[in-house]
């Protein structure tokens, strides 16, 4: 009665809800028809859709009622409801392997292991010979976390199935199960060779292998015969241990066919999607050479850009040019030659490509390009060239940076507060800014400009002069120029102002900095006991600081130059 | 609310202020659980008074609030907590109704590594360990055990020597190798010098002092290789267990039936391996990871947990802030259950498999304890791979057994009572 009744409110929200199903079933037979209903109802209605499938089930449409009631009854917690329809299924078609299949998969969810084992045992009965059972109750065990078990269905299998070969799928998964990572890849290597179509599978299985197992599985994948499949599924896993030159160096060797760049092209994409410009720079600009394809030699210098490899960019972006037409090369290439020219700091070269340009693009155009040309002319310190560009488009970052150049800080902290805050070349000047109510400083503002320009000698004397007047930002400005010394090997100047910085403001955040380049500096001139006695005090002082491990290894290696413990 | 903070400040203060006690927790809030050995190490060389609290805090160890301490502590960065006498007692307290106890440490253990004087292409990780924690230790090699010498340290640690002589069978694989030849080399002119025939006489001879050495009261730590053929050594003292490529002369064909496992520390009953071609001693190890057939596949290895009090030296033994750990290879990685000796004391296991990681047992009035496998950090570790950096894994519950054992012989000495 209740089951009439369920029906009935069934087919009555049907025939309302949904016309659109209706117009599906136009030639099809009457249990198709009530499938298709059902999946309809699935999300909303499951036991309305599970009233559905039963009907269907005791009509034409068995295999896709069982499927559509496995995943209705899962979501109404009554899987148990599946064994008696199973049993009836099983006897009318005992070899279909999904009827079997959802048997295996109900049994499991359900937990009851023997009658699993039983129903295994059952199914390889009436499919003699077959690798379907085996595989499937393997595939079951794995999903349950019983690798061990599995790997034994496997075993007994190649001694009772025509081709064993077909089970080289589920045993390399097996083995990677079992965290047997050399075996695993040598087993996913021959799988490959029946069933390259699985090279997902095989990544997704390899990936999971610990840093002390991943050589191994690269030795496996490397070894000759040079492969493309095997090549493949290594430099997808370098990509996953980001790895990124070293992905790259897993094509190396490969002949460079058409399924070559096929491969190198999903490569790279996946490289790019993962943010590992290094790996799809290398890729793009190999499928350039083959195709000749400017697209591939632009995305390449794209990817160089984004590696920080300014020059090799502009080299791409320029051989791309020449293949493009004038109006793709000014859409395409030329931006990416003004950024690679503006990050090497040729603005000179960079104005001069505008104006080559300028007459034959259209004032949208231009601007972008002189948009690439302010940052060039900002990049290089040049204030004067860039001011009438930045006055013209007003960037905030642009105009933040201007004003910190002119020393015009109240003007920089209005900029910056709209400013893109990932924009590396403010790092700096808002780290000041954050420590001086200073509404002006010439002195400050042309040591910035000095520093872009790399003229580092200017650049150290502005910054020693204005120290004095930048209040609680003094030991920033005196680290920024203790860091000039340093990196130009002047220990007789740089030391001063780390010690200065270590005793006058022990409490600043660069003090810690103060005491590592002290030491290293020490080291440098062969003074381990006062290297020793920095670092020490470095640990001791700012325990809770981010160079403290760093201080750590290096009191360790000071120690062993001394001999002391 | 500002009156709570103010308490809170004054509180916190008072307790800086007359703190007598640092404890140094070894669960997860120690940043450095392997230095944190080191700098209890260190307190017990400058004789002040130490306590292992067992099972408190991942066996937490509580010193003297000494300046030497805390700033040994802040140049390693290793975890404290200042506690006055009322904080102690609470602990006290807390450990007085669980499965906890406190051991007092008494003094600082001489410790000393048996280890050749040339640097082999593998590196030791109680070596490894000693130095990063900064632990002194005496290497000492055959000519100082041949003349007694071992009788100085209270603590003698074994890696990866073939006590068989039979240079681990790396004659299979590296024989034209040039470390391997200089090795032979240096080790045969070696037992010539010392007056014996050949290695495997030299060896045995070096396998029964150090016998000696624990049953006259001393502890020994052994790792790898170290475990299984020092066994085999000892029992096969008066037995030709080494192939010809070690003496001259093939094993003797009835060795297995000439073995005295009474002479042994852990195992009984098992089989010499008698093919030189295949790279396993016996079936001691429960791995064999050197023979692609035999070889068992790794998983985890679980610490068994003992009673603090009733089993404290198992339970020094076992104290970790991670109970099950991942395991690693050795030319030695597991001790078959069938052949231990039933006072072999398992203290770690191989999840699902019959054999075991960790072993314990006394022998005279002393005590030895074997560990399976090379490195813990580097579960595959070949022959030339770059040691391990332990700045990287300063929270290593591997190298936690390995330190363990260097302290237990500074614990007041308590009877087992079970």
């Amino acid at each position: 009665m209740r089951w009439t009744r369920n029906v009935a409110c069934a087919g009555a929200l049907l025939l309302r809800a949904t016309p659109a199903v209706h117009a599906q079933e136009i030639g099809a037979t009457t249990s198709d028809s009530l499938v298709l209903r059902a999946l309809a109802l699935e999300d909303t209605k499951p036991a309305d859709a599970a009233v559905l499938y039963r009907r269907a089930f005791a009509g034409e449409a068995m295999v896709p009622a069982l499927l559509g009631l496995e995943r209705v009854y899962t979501h109404l917690g009554t899987v148990d409801s599946l064994l008696p329809l199973l049993r009836s299924a099983i006897r009318n078609e005992p070899r279909s392997s999904v009827v079997r299949t959802v048997q295996l998969r109900t049994l499991t969810a359900l937990q009851r292991d023997d009658e699993l084992t039983l129903a295994f045992r059952d199914w390889v009965r009436a499919a003699p010979g077959e690798a379907a059972p085996f595989k499937e109750y393997a595939r079951v065990l794995l999903e349950a976390g019983r690798s061990a078990a599995a790997d034994s269905v496997l075993s007994s299998a190649a001694r009772m199935v025509r081709d064993p070969r077909d089970f080289s799928a589920e045993l390399a998964q097996v083995a990677t199960a079992q965290r047997m990572w050399n075996e695993g890849a040598r087993r996913w290597r021959e799988t490959l060779v029946q069933t390259p179509q699985l090279y997902q599978a095989a990544v997704f299985a390899l990936g999971l292998a610990p840093g002390a197992a991943r050589d191994s599985v690269r030795t496996v994948l490397l070894a000759p015969p040079v492969w493309l499949p095997a090549r493949r599924v290594l430099a997808s896993l370098e990509l996953i241990w980001s790895q990124p030159r070293r992905a790259w160096l897993a094509f190396e060797g490969v002949p460079a066919d058409a399924a070559t760049v096929a491969a190198w092209t999903e490569f790279a994409d996946d490289a790019d999607a993962r943010s590992m410009p290094v790996a799809s720079r290398e890729a793009y600009a190999a499928i350039y050479r083959q195709t000749r394809e400017p697209a591939s030699a632009l995305r390449a210098a794209d990817a160089a850009l984004s590696s920080g490899e300014a020059a090799t960019a502009l080299e791409l972006a320029s051989v791309a040019q020449r293949g493009l037409t004038a109006p793709l090369a000014v859409r395409d290439a030329v931006p990416v030659r003004l950024r690679a020219m503006a990050a090497l700091g040729r603005a000179g070269d960079a104005l001069a490509l505008v104006d080559s340009v300028r007459p034959t693009v259209v004032p949208i155009q231009l601007q972008l390009l002189e948009r690439e040309l302010m940052w060039a002319w900002l990049r290089v310190g040049d204030a004067a060239r860039a001011r009438p560009l930045v006055t013209r488009l007003d960037e905030d970052e642009a105009t933040a940076l201007l004003a910190i150049y002119d020393g015009d800080f109240a003007q920089a902290r209005v900029a910056l507060r709209h400013a893109d805050a990932s924009n590396t070349l403010l790092l700096l000047p808002r780290a000041l800014l954050s420590r001086t109510t200073l509404p002006t400083s010439p002195a400050l503002g042309s040591a910035f400009a000095a520093l872009a320009r790399r003229d580092t000698a200017t650049a150290v004397t502005q910054l020693l002069g204005s120290a004095p007047e930048v209040g609680d930002a003094a030991p920033l400005v005196l680290a920024m120029a203790a860091r000039l010394l340093t990196a130009a090997r002047n220990d007789t100047r740089a030391l001063p102002l780390w010690s200065r910085i270590v005793t006058d403001y022990s409490t600043s955040p660069e003090a810690p900095e103060g005491d590592l380049e002290w030491a290293r500096a020490a080291i440098r001139a062969r003074d381990g006991s006062t290297a020793i006695t920095r670092l020490e005090h470095l640990l001791l002082t700012y325990p809770t600081s981010a160079l403290a491990p760093q201080a750590r290894r290096e009191l360790e290696a000071a120690r062993r130059l001394t001999g002391t413990s | 609310m500002r009156q709570v903070l103010a308490l809170a400040l004054l509180a916190l203060t008072a307790v800086r202020l007359s703190a007598q006690h640092l404890l140094v927790p070894m669960d997860d809030q120690q940043r450095n659980h392997l230095k944190a050995y080191g700098l209890t190490y260190g307190a017990l060389q400058r004789s002040e008074k130490a306590e292992w609290l067992l099972n408190y805090r991942g066996g937490a160890f509580l010193l003297l609030d000494s300046p030497a301490t805390r700033r040994k502590a802040g140049l390693d960065g290793v975890s404290v907590t200042a506690l006055d006498e009322g904080a102690l007692a609470t602990i006290r307290t807390e450990m007085s109704g669980g499965n906890f106890d406190a051991v007092p440490l008494e003094r600082a253990p001489k410790v000393a590594i048996y280890s050749p004087p040339s640097a082999n292409p593998w590196d030791d990780a109680v070596t490894i360990a000693l130095d990063y924690a900064g632990i002194p230790y005496t290497k000492v090699w055959d000519p100082d055990v041949i003349a007694g010498e071992l009788s100085k340290y209270e603590w003698l640690h074994l890696h990866h020597e073939d006590f068989t002589g039979q240079y681990n069978k790396f004659y299979i694989a590296y024989r034209g190798s040039p470390w391997f030849i200089a090795q032979v080399n240096r080790t045969v002119a070696q037992a010539r010098q010392l007056g014996f025939d050949n290695v495997p006489a030299l060896k045995k001879a070096v396998a029964e002092r150090m016998r000696q050495y624990v049953e006259n009261g001393g502890f020994l730590f052994a790792m790898c290789g170290a475990t299984e053929t020092l066994e085999l050594a000892m029992a096969g003292m008066n037995v030709d267990i080494a192939g010809s490529f070690a003496d001259g002369t093939p094993m003797d064909a009835d060795a297995d039936q000439k073995m005295d496992w009474s002479r042994a520390f852990a195992v009984q009953n098992a089989h010499l391996e008698p093919s030189p071609l295949i790279n396993s001693m016996s079936d001691i190890d429960g791995h064999q990871v050197n023979v692609p057939g035999r070889r068992r596949a790794l998983g985890t290895f679980s610490l068994f947990a003992f009673s603090a009090r009733l089993d404290p030296v198992p339970t020094m033994l076992t104290q970790d802030h991670r109970s099950v750990l991942q395991d690693f290879y050795g030319v030695t990685t597991s001790f078959a259950k069938s052949v231990l000796k039933p006072g072999a004391r398992v203290l770690a296991y191989q999840d699902g498999l019959p054999t075991a990681k960790y072993l314990h047992g006394s022998f005279g009035k002393g005590a030895w304890t074997y560990l399976g496998g090379h490195d813990p950090e580097d579960p595959q570790h070949e022959v030339g791979a770059a040691p391990t950096d332990l700045s990287l894994y300063p929270s290593s519950p591997g190298y936690r057994l390995i330190l363990n054992n260097v302290l237990f012989p500074a614990a007041q000495k308590k009877p087992r009572k079970t």
